[in-house]
């Protein structure tokens, strides 16, 4: 015999995955996700040709280097100069003679001009002889600091934090549709009259959380199939893709996710539950969704490391945001522990008062519940 | 599985009570259902039934009594033998038929292939061989609720439970259902159903339950409810005080008809309906002779003879004077 919790789970699967919005939350994640990767792609710079630079000492190196770098720009061009590299197809040599340096260029022209190359030779040659006579370096010579890498662990963090807000706002409101529509129509109490109210909230819970799973899956796939297929040069979407391709970092995500997703879920459900029809359901739930988007904002707030993101981490609403958006070194494994035990336990909460909100007619008044706990008997159609 | 004898008690409520505030919800109730039997639910609206059912069904919890089903406590083992029907139907209008009544029987415990089976046997028994892929939105009121039954049954449970089974049903599918049930019971099974027809709880069912503000007023067979019930007349007439003396001389009584019975003025001649309610052992002729002798104008004259509805409109009409008893008939 399959348990209630499951057919019902089942139910509500069937019923999502039959409509076609389903198909479309399905492909629209990808699709997205693939345009950014093509776009970022396109205005991606091609990488610029590498010079390899030996030089005698190191003042020397760092003079051709510039002196290179500085001639590049001068021509409006790009050139990386590396440091030792004598593998690179152009190179550029100093080598000291009795006359001073000696710049001489190796192997494929360099991406300057003849005139660029004259720059970059005479430049070097009165750095050398400037550093002999023990004068400063000219003042006219920088060069532009190196382009910052993208930070695709912070941009990783940010896609993974985003995806939970658009995976929650998504389920929640069909969880609660899920709910409202039949106690509305009074399925529910035919539903009641087979299964428990506990079969009936998780039932709801698993069926939603499974739908809501199958999107964020295409999702991820895509965004890890898509992370080998990226080129290394497609700047930040492809250094977000490749960080959201660690196994280690999903499991911790799909952690927070599941818990995550009990929690608001559950909270859902009691709303629904709680609530005769749509729209006492929609005024009920607009508190809860605007807690949510503060936890996306709060999330976003803390992703620097922020000393009070640990009170926050341990707040259920904010939790799975904050655990997301924040460096995983910032905070210690206890704090970490601390916020996925909490909730834990607002979703047992959110659970239990989810099944009393099934239970028809059975609008406890605070008093009642501590009536009741005092008593503490069992229900007389129970003997 | 059946009860073990047609003797045993599908289902026993003892001293059931589910208050809502406000003078709502079940004060007193005590009803059995006997296995291989049908037991009518008779009260006015608000009477409790629904709630009873709901308490018994364990979708509430009541606040005092005692429900057994099939002579054990009402766990959720003895709740899956159980077949409900509810009040307001409340079939998902997205899901195919077939998926339903597969699913009602899935969570009542059959495996999915015997579900299927019987889903299929149950829509060709009900007239619905051929519709089980169609979606509930497609069908008529009529056809839905015909689904909606076959879900109660579709796990052929022992006792079923069906709240207004036959509102808003034309004349045949009435017909049909109550035939199905007269099989069910025949086959051993229970049936508790709550209806406002007289007529289709005197066709069909063995015993009555009446409810009248929260409290059972009535349990017993048909014939005894109907033999409690006092006969009299609606009589029309332009002397109401002279028609109440000729009542009261043959010991009955004139009772005031409400708007949705008929009261009012008939034609120009400032006639109205008055119902007459006269003792078990007054024969009408008996009231005609003294509407008579008295000279009372009599415009109409309609016996009204001991049935069911007359019980029910003296025992379990709202405005009936609340039993301190229960009546209980063996």
């Amino acid at each position: 015999m399959t348990p209630p919790v499951l057919l019902i789970a089942e139910r509500e699967l069937r019923a999502y995955v039959a409509t076609a919005s389903f198909w479309v939350a399905l492909a629209i994640g990808p699709a997205a996700l693939a345009l950014a990767l093509g776009l970022a792609a396109l205005a991606a710079r091609p990488a610029p040709p590498v010079v390899g630079v030996t030089a005698p000492t190191v003042a020397a190196e760092r003079s051709a280097v510039t002196a290179l770098t500085d001639a590049a720009r001068l021509e409006g061009r790009a050139v990386r100069a590396v440091v030792g590299d004598r593998s690179a197809p152009s190179r550029l040599v100093v080598a000291e003679s009795r006359e001073g340096e000696q710049v001489s260029f190796v192997g494929e022209a360099p991406p300057l001009s003849p005139l660029g190359r004259e720059l970059v030779a005479r430049t070097v040659e009165r750095d050398a002889l400037a550093a002999r006579l023990g004068l400063p370096a000219a003042p006219e010579q920088r060069s532009e600091p190196a382009p910052a890498a993208p930070d695709g662990h912070a941009a990783a963090r940010f896609a993974l934090m985003m995806m939970l807000w658009l995976t929650l706002t998504g389920s929640l409101g069909m969880l609660l549709q899920a709910v409202v529509r039949e106690r509305a129509n009074r399925a529910l109490e035919g539903l009641l009259a087979a299964a428990r109210p506990a079969d009936v909230v998780f039932g709801k819970l698993v069926g939603v959380g499974a739908v809501s799973l199958l999107v964020l899956g295409a999702w991820l796939g895509s965004a890890v199939t898509l992370a080998t297929l990226a080129p290394k040069d497609a700047g930040l979407a492809a250094a977000a893709l490749g960080d959201l391709g660690d196994p280690l970092a999903l499991a911790r995500a799909g952690l927070i996710y599941i818990l995550a997703f009990a929690f608001y879920g559950l909270l859902t459900i009691s709303v629904g539950a709680a609530a005769r029809d749509t729209a006492q359901a929609q005024n009920l739930s607009r508190p809860m969704f605007a807690v949510l988007l503060a936890a996306f904002f709060a999330g976003m707030a803390t992703a620097g490391g922020a000393s009070a993101a640990t009170w926050l981490a341990i707040a259920p609403p904010f939790s799975p945001f904050v655990l997301l958006a924040m460096p995983p070194g910032a905070l210690s494994p206890l704090a970490q522990l601390l916020a996925l035990v909490s909730m834990g336990l607002g979703a047992v909460l959110c659970a239990i008062w989810a099944m009393r909100g099934l239970e028809l007619g059975s609008r406890r008044r605070p008093a009642d519940w501590v009536r009741e706990l005092l008593a503490a008997r069992p229900s007389p159609a129970a003997h | 599985m059946r009860p073990s004898s047609p003797t045993d008690s599908a289902l026993e409520v003892r001293s059931l009570a589910k208050r809502f505030g406000a003078g709502r919800g079940v004060e007193d109730v005590t009803l059995t259902v006997p296995a291989g039997s049908i037991t009518a639910f008779i009260g006015a609206n608000g009477a409790g039934k629904s709630t009873t059912f709901r308490c018994v069904l364990g979708l509430m919890r009541p606040d005092a009594g005692k429900v057994r089903l099939f002579g054990r406590p009402a766990d959720a083992a003895a709740r899956r033998r159980v077949g409900f029907l509810p009040e307001e139907r409340g079939l998902a209008p997205n899901d195919r038929v077939r998926d339903a009544i597969v699913f009602h029987a899935r969570l009542k415990g059959l495996a999915r292939r015997d579900a299927a089976r019987r889903a299929e046997s149950l829509l060709a028994r009900m007239g619905l061989g051929g519709r089980g892929s169609e979606r509930i939105e497609a069908l008529s009121k009529g056809n839905a609720q015909r689904v909606q039954l076959i879900c109660a049954l579709a796990h052929a449970p022992d006792l079923l439970i069906l709240d207004e089974p036959m509102s808003g049903l034309d004349p045949v599918t009435q017909s049909d259902m109550l035939a199905l049930f007269a099989e069910i019971r025949a086959a051993g099974g229970a049936i508790l159903f709550s209806t406002h027809s007289m007529a289709a709880a005197e066709a069909l069912c063995d015993r009555v339950v009446m409810l009248s503000g929260g409290r059972t007023v009535f349990e017993g067979p048909l014939a005894a409810a109907a033999e409690r019930a006092a006969h009299g007349a609606v009589v029309v007439t332009t002397d109401p005080r002279a028609l109440a003396e000729a009542a009261e001389g043959v010991g009955g009584e004139v009772r005031p008809m409400t708007v949705a019975d008929g009261a009012g003025e008939i034609g120009e001649s400032g006639a109205r309906r008055w119902r007459v309610r006269l003792p078990a052992h007054v024969p009408h002729p008996a009231l005609l002779r003294a509407l008579s002798e008295r000279g009372v104008p009599v415009l109409a004259f309609t016996p009204i003879r001991a049935d069911l509805e007359g019980a029910f409109w003296d025992l379990a009409r709202p405005s009936a004077a609340p039993a301190a008893t229960v009546e209980r008939a063996a």
